[in-house]
């Protein structure tokens, strides 16, 4: 169903949209990457419950979130371009065909579709932003102030991305930490405080998250509006390249601090999706890498937050 | 001998009264000119219910009205007189006088006054149906609401009846307030009209707005309340110039916003509304020219204007009933929405001590008077208990109509098309 279709009968509609195409899962992985880095008890009841919650709103809320703080300023279609007839307000008595009043009356009802339109569109959206950072405070409330602190930055995150329309470095910037750091944060706080070593690690998956989503971004020669981007279609192998940097880091970071089981998986993983991109790129199937790469990388932040927490 | 201020009084009262005569004189006319070729016939009827009226009233209906009261300023010295006052005394139900004697010409000049009003009620209420009837009924319906109905309705307000007691019976502000007869004259014309649509029948197709009042009967007939107005005080005073222009005033801008109303939803200038607008206007008027100043009135006014087009759409348009004159939109929403504005904008600053309530204080402030609830004078205090004793008014006089009245009209019908 389209988000634009009526929905006879139903005063609530809940929608789940990934974050990013392909690789729309990164915040539900960066909130169970972030729970289970910080060793808390996740499994037992009813911090599993909370984990439920936080990743079943977390993951879908926080990706339409984040599209509805860009969509929320975008303008909106005229009246009269949806197809739909103008109502009339009722007629003052007396009123006949071509009198003032009836020039008026056919006036006002169009500018009141008109407002109403606007409202509708510009108040579905507001409405649906309100609802949607709503429930997200309220299930980073349940974690604790912590959380909800964090839940703040998250706020304060969307407000930047508002900032950042039409800036395509801020944009990029952002999604280091929207894709999975700031999910991330909010899934260890909920248990235990933020130490530096997750700090890091959510850092470093952030930009390798950053780089995949670059290159969704471009795949899809569109925004989130199916206007096309302007800018020629490229492949923007920089962003492969920090993503990799990014996940080496991780590896590395492992190893040194004595992980070498998890390092080294990390290490196998990080030169699988090295080999695919390589070789989709030799074939010029560069929109296909994020789906291929993401799937190995994901497993990595899991990974890497089950070592942290002591899980493995 | 009588003093030179009497004299004067009794000669003022008796011109108002005179002039008076001009409104069911310009209903007649303009019932008639609605009616198109029966215009004579018409008025022809009318001018005999009202002759009809005059007769009934020195027969029983003065005495039905103002027995129990005497008017100092025409020189009335206290006589005997019935009344029934269960309520207590001031707040009689009933009251008889008697026959009128040659010696007392305060009396006389009464009488005259009174006629003129239950001639214009008459006139009023009879007009819509008039030519609709057999004429024994006509004359039942004329001599009924001539010498019963109206006569009771002013006696409970103007005559020291119950309504106007509820002031000292129930706290009621000053009790039901009716300066010159907008609920008392023309609410009830026209309610009492709208019940003789509603039992003779006759529904008909929608009317043309070309129909309707001629604007110079409407002005003879807004002149006739400006007299009347002027004369319900029953003296010469220094009011009378405030009651003049606020009458005028409020007639003008109501048949402005008329003109306007009209030429806005049809793009045409409508005299017919017009004239109802002047006509409505001027019936408002009539509740609170005493009580408030000019300004309040031109808004009084511009919403009786805007009442009469509306209430015209509505019994003509709705109900299809066949009110060509268009009494019951112009006289009747009019007068009751007169009748109510003074419970809401009268002003505090005149009236002191009507009714006996608050010669000298009343609510707290010296000098304050009759009081609605908004546009008050600075100082003033809202008194919401008036404008509960203008709905209950307003209640009785369309429970009158519509009760009594409509029975006895219905009873008398022939329906439908009794038109000669």
């Amino acid at each position: 169903m389209s988000a634009r279709e009526s929905l006879p009968g139903r005063w609530f509609d809940l929608r789940s949209v990934p974050a990013e195409e392909t690789i729309g899962l990164g915040p539900t992985v960066g909130v169970l990457a972030g729970a289970l880095a910080s060793g808390g008890p996740v499994w037992s009841w009813p911090h599993a419950g909370y984990l439920l919650l936080s990743l079943l709103v977390i993951g879908s809320a926080w990706g339409r979130l984040w599209t509805l703080a860009y969509e929320v300023a975008a303008p909106v279609r005229p009246a009269g371009t949806m197809g739909t007839p103008v109502e009339l307000p009722p007629a003052l008595p007396f009123t006949a065909p071509g009198s003032p009043s009836a020039r008026l009356r056919q006036a006002l009802g169009r500018l009141g579709r008109r407002t109403q339109h606007l409202f509708r569109m510009r108040g579905d959206r507001w409405i649906e932003l309100g609802g949607l950072l709503a429930l997200l405070l309220i299930v980073s409330a349940l974690g604790g102030r912590d959380a909800l602190l964090v839940g703040g930055v998250g706020v304060a995150l969307l407000a930047l991305r508002y900032l950042a329309r039409g800036r395509p470095l801020a944009l990029a910037a952002l999604r280091v930490l929207a894709g999975v750091t700031w999910p991330w944060w909010i899934g260890h706080v909920a248990w235990r405080p933020l130490t530096a070593d997750s700090l890091l690690l959510s850092m470093a998956w952030g930009i390798a998250y950053a780089g995949w989503a670059e290159l969704v971004a471009e795949r899809s020669g569109s925004d989130n509006f199916g206007r096309p981007i302007l800018r020629p279609v490229t492949p923007n192998a920089r962003a492969l390249v920090w993503g990799d940097m990014a996940q080496g880091a991780v590896a590395l970071g492992m190893l040194l601090a004595g992980h070498l089981l998890a390092g080294s998986a990390i290490v196998l993983l990080l030169l699988g999706q090295v080999l695919l991109q390589s070789t989709l790129a030799r074939a010029g199937r560069w929109s296909e890498i994020p789906r291929w790469t993401w799937l190995p990388a994901a497993a990595g932040i899991v990974l890497s937050g089950s070592v942290l927490g002591a899980w493995l | 001998m009588l003093s030179i201020e009497l004299l004067l009084n009794l000669s003022f009262v008796l011109l108002m009264s005179l002039l008076g005569l001009a409104v069911p004189a310009g209903v007649a006319r303009l019932s008639g000119r609605a009616l198109g070729e029966k215009d004579s016939a018409i008025s022809g009827r009318l001018l005999l219910a009202g002759i009809l009226t005059l007769l009934i009233s020195f027969a029983c209906g003065f005495s039905l009205q103002y027995g129990s009261i005497h008017a100092p300023s025409l020189g009335e010295v206290p006589r005997a007189a019935w009344e029934w006052a269960p309520l207590g005394a001031g707040s009689g139900l009933l009251s008889w006088s008697g026959p009128l004697v040659p010696a007392d010409p305060g009396r006389l000049v009464l009488f005259c006054f009174q006629a003129v009003g239950a001639a214009t009620v008459v006139v009023l209420a009879l007009a819509p149906v008039c030519g609709r009837m057999p004429g024994p009924s006509f004359v039942a319906a004329a001599l009924f609401v001539g010498g019963v109905l109206y006569p009771l309705l002013g006696h409970w307000t103007w005559g020291g009846g119950w309504l106007a007691a509820t002031g000292t019976t129930a706290y009621l502000g000053h009790g039901l307030v009716d300066w010159g007869g907008a609920g008392v004259l023309y609410g009830l014309g026209g309610m009492v009209a709208l019940a003789g649509l509603l039992a003779v029948g006759g529904r008909r197709d929608p009317v043309t707005m070309e129909q309707g009042p001629a604007v110079g009967a409407a002005l003879l007939s807004t002149l006739g309340i400006a007299a009347l107005n002027m004369g319900a005080g029953w003296s010469l005073s220094p009011h009378l110039p405030l009651i003049l222009v606020n009458t005028l005033l409020s007639a003008a801008a109501a048949a402005v916003v008329a003109a306007v109303y009209m030429a806005f939803t049809t793009a045409r200038f409508r005299i017919a509304m017009v004239g109802r607008g002047l006509l409505a206007g001027a019936a408002a008027s009539a509740g609170l020219a005493r009580f408030a100043p000019p300004p309040t009135l031109l808004l009084v006014g511009a919403v009786a204007g805007l009442l009469a087009c509306l209430g015209s759409f509505l019994f003509e348009r709705v109900w299809r009933l066949d009110d060509r004159g268009g009494i019951v939109s112009s006289f009747g929403l009019g007068g009751l929405w007169g009748l109510l504005a003074v419970g809401l904008v009268s002003d505090g600053t005149l009236g002191q001590g009507l009714h006996g309530i608050g010669p000298d204080n009343y609510l707290g402030v010296a000098s304050q008077g009759v009081s609605g609830i908004a546009l008050l004078a600075p100082g003033m205090v809202p008194d919401p208990g008036q404008l509960i004793a203008q709905v209950l008014g307003l209640l009785v006089i369309v429970v009158l109509a519509l009760g009594p009245a409509w029975l006895i009209l219905r009873l008398g019908s022939v329906r439908p098309g009794g038109r000669e």
